[in-house]
């Protein structure tokens, strides 16, 4: 209980600008790291700070790991590099709250061992060697994506300010004990005002490399199957600009909640750190995976249907969309021309030509004319629908009606002459 | 005007003697306005004479000299929350050279030295002239304004009682980053300012290309007067006899004790050595 209300606390006053209790420290680190100001220019011109805001760190998403968890070397001062060094794959004290056990970022470790991103720093990481990792590793490092914000986004405090309000009214209905709501009150509830990123963020986190056309030319990629090292397609070093012309790109750049975002098609399920490259088959963009990837979230569940296959082959991240702000010449462009939607267009277009002229004609001369046109299926649309006999048949008749004489004017007749009428009556 | 004094002094001290002393008087005068207008500093600057020996080392220093320029941002984040680094330093004549912060070379004392920084002006630690007593002031290194001794001043503690720290929530104060204790002679500032003509003159000899001996000369006798190192902790961090009257610079009597029984500093005064290694579970006993 006091461990969720004191997060509670430091998290509502983290962005209140006000001093806040003293945070437990059991290592005393804060004794040095809580002064400000204490930074200095290394010899790369780095500025580097040892400056540890205290009240941030507590609201942090790390605030309950102190910290000797993660630098656990550190036993001098001055500090030797090397001890400082934090492996994020190590476990730390904090304990899951169901079954205890230790937690520790080892599965993320797992998944990005077997992704795309596999040479990316996850340990020996120091304040020091930011610069050596920017120049010697083309994978992002852990801390390449994740730096250490607040365990409430701001973004989420409205939301984490009403739903706390209520935990205790709420919750506390049935979970009575004060032990159960201090160990786990924080941890529901930090997951009930929803996930951390919107589809925004999380793309802008791929944008930041995958955007750079410079950055992205320069790396070297590896078959899945050979090993061999190559240099990138254009496709791959223009994903991101390509992306950003879809329909998905546009959605999410406008703020939708709707548009599938980067981590949905490549890395949907687990930790979503294990994003393989699109010729694995494990990979969630594999052609062979793409019915299941598309189908996910109820988004495109008709993907699944192997009649529906022929949708999972648009390419998201087609060259030719680059090209869209630029239409000057459409028909000179190659792509157009050797499409088959583009030459089975022009025969559609000419018959419905040809019907636009037709309905023209006869709006123009025809329309106030009431006559069956039997060649277009005029008299078999009155038999079938509406029940009148064939036109020959009627024919027929009106003959018929014609040659008989009228009966009744004729007695009329004879008894104005005669005042009988032929049978004597 | 010349008449007129000439005429009262005769008059106070009789014929010839008249004379003499106003030219004593106006010699006075002179010699006073010329002391007015230079800060101590400037007058040490002004008096040196450089050895070869120290040229020499100069010329050296300038020749070897590997300019380091502050890097922005990088593509890989700090992990931990950063405060924005302020332009406070700015206004320094030091910095003109020198980056800000400045102090990169000991590995132990570089960050605290240049937290100190922060409050604490250049020439405070570095210009201390033998037998010549220096004040300590607040100064706006904006304007070289002397800023009023007030307890908010002292930014990292704001308590006014023992019994008030664990149930503090008083605000850190919104001190202004340009104040700093500087060092006064007779009434008179000792720190240059950037604006000043030798500052800028400083600055255009060390943007000239070459110039390797007028570069060298100049920054050897802009470092004549100062020290090198600055002085030990415990010049401040002590009771007793300290570098800096706290009481007068404002602090109030909880703020000036904890200041100078600083723990930090205690921990500094075991080392022996530059290159000392000290367990940090010793250090906190």
């Amino acid at each position: 209980m006091l461990r969720f209300y004191v997060l509670a606390f430091f998290v509502l006053l983290s962005l209140n600008g006000v001093a806040s209790p003293r945070y437990s420290d059991p290592d005393g680190c804060l004794s040095c790291h809580a002064y400000q100001g204490l930074d200095y220019i290394d010899a790369e011109g780095v500025l580097r700070s040892a400056t540890i805001d205290r009240s941030h760190y507590a609201s942090s998403l790390h605030g309950s790991v102190p910290c000797k968890d993660c630098h656990r070397n550190t036993v001098d001062y001055p500090h030797k590099v090397e001890n400082t060094e934090v492996d994020c794959s190590e476990s730390c004290h904090i304990e899951e709250p169901s079954e205890g056990v230790k937690y520790s970022h080892d599965v993320i470790h797992d998944e990005m061992d077997k992704s795309v991103h596999a040479g990316g720093w996850y340990k020996g990481l120091t304040g020091g060697n930011r610069l050596e990792e920017i120049a010697t590793e083309q994978d992002p490092s852990c801390r390449r994506c994740h730096s250490n914000t607040l365990y409430i986004a701001e973004t989420q405090l409205a939301n984490f300010k009403e739903a706390f309000d209520h935990a205790e009214t709420e919750c506390g209905n049935c979970h009575q004990g004060k032990a159960w709501m201090g160990q786990f009150g924080g941890h529901i509830l930090r997951r009930l005002i929803g996930r951390r990123w919107n589809n925004q963020e999380n793309n802008q986190m791929c944008i930041d490399c995958h955007g750079d056309v410079d950055k992205m030319r320069d790396v070297e990629q590896e078959d899945p199957d050979t090993l061999a090292k190559h240099p990138p397609s254009d496709r791959f070093i223009h994903s991101a600009a390509s992306y950003a012309k879809t329909l998905h790109g546009r959605l999410i750049a406008d703020g939708s909640e709707y548009g599938a975002s980067c981590i949905d098609c490549h890395a949907p399920a687990g930790w979503k750190h294990e994003i393989r490259s699109y010729l694995d088959p494990l990979s969630a963009s594999h052609i062979e995976q793409l019915p299941e990837t598309c189908g996910q979230s109820n988004c495109h569940t008709y993907s699944k249907k192997a009649i529906n296959s022929g949708f999972t082959e648009t390419d998201m991240h087609d060259l030719s969309l680059l090209g869209l702000t630029a239409f000057t010449n459409p028909f000179v462009d190659d792509d157009l021309q050797q499409s088959p939607w583009f030459w089975s267009s022009w025969p559609l277009l000419l018959i419905g030509v040809v019907f636009m002229i037709g309905s023209l004609i006869w709006w123009l001369f025809f329309r106030t004319t009431k006559k069956i046109l039997p060649v277009v299926g005029g008299d078999r649309f009155e038999r079938v629908m509406i029940g009148r006999k064939p036109k020959a048949a009627r024919k027929k008749a009106a003959v018929k009606k014609t040659l008989k004489p009228p009966v009744a004017t004729e007695v009329k007749t004879q008894l104005a002459e005669n005042g009988t009428d032929e049978k004597g009556a | 005007m010349y008449r007129f004094m000439l005429k009262t002094f005769t008059k106070i001290y009789g014929g010839r003697h008249g004379y003499v002393s106003l030219l004593v008087m106006m010699l006075l005068t002179l010699l006073s306005g010329v002391s007015r207008a230079e800060s101590l500093y400037l007058q040490a600057i002004n008096s040196v004479a450089l050895s070869d020996e120290q040229l020499q080392a100069s010329i050296k220093k300038v020749e070897e000299h590997q300019p380091v320029s502050l890097r922005g941002e990088l593509e890989v984040p700090p992990f931990h929350k950063r405060t924005s680094v302020n332009a406070a330093l700015d206004n320094s004549f030091c910095t003109i050279c020198h980056q800000s912060p400045p102090h990169t070379k000991s590995i132990r004392s570089r960050t605290f030295m240049n937290m100190h920084t922060q409050y604490i002006a250049c020439e405070t630690c570095h210009f201390r002239p033998k037998n010549q007593p220096l004040s300590y002031q607040w100064q706006d290194t904006r304007d070289a304004s002397v800023v009023r001794a007030v307890p908010k001043l002292f930014r990292q503690l704001m308590a006014q009682k023992p019994a008030d720290t664990a149930t503090s929530v008083g605000a850190v104060a919104a001190k202004n980053p340009f104040f700093k204790i500087s060092p006064f002679y007779q009434q008179q500032a000792i720190a240059l300012h950037r604006d000043s003509v030798f500052a800028q003159e400083t600055q255009k000899i060390w943007q000239q290309e070459g110039a390797i001996k007028k570069k060298a000369t100049r920054r050897a006798i802009i470092h004549a007067p100062l020290s090198e190192k600055g002085p030990k902790c415990q010049a401040c961090h002590r009771d007793g006899d300290v570098l800096l009257d706290l009481t007068q610079l404002g602090a109030t009597a909880y703020q000036a004790d904890k200041i100078q029984n600083n723990i930090v500093a205690q921990f500094f005064s075991r080392y022996t050595d530059a290159e000392q290694r000290i367990r940090i579970m010793n250090l906190l006993r």
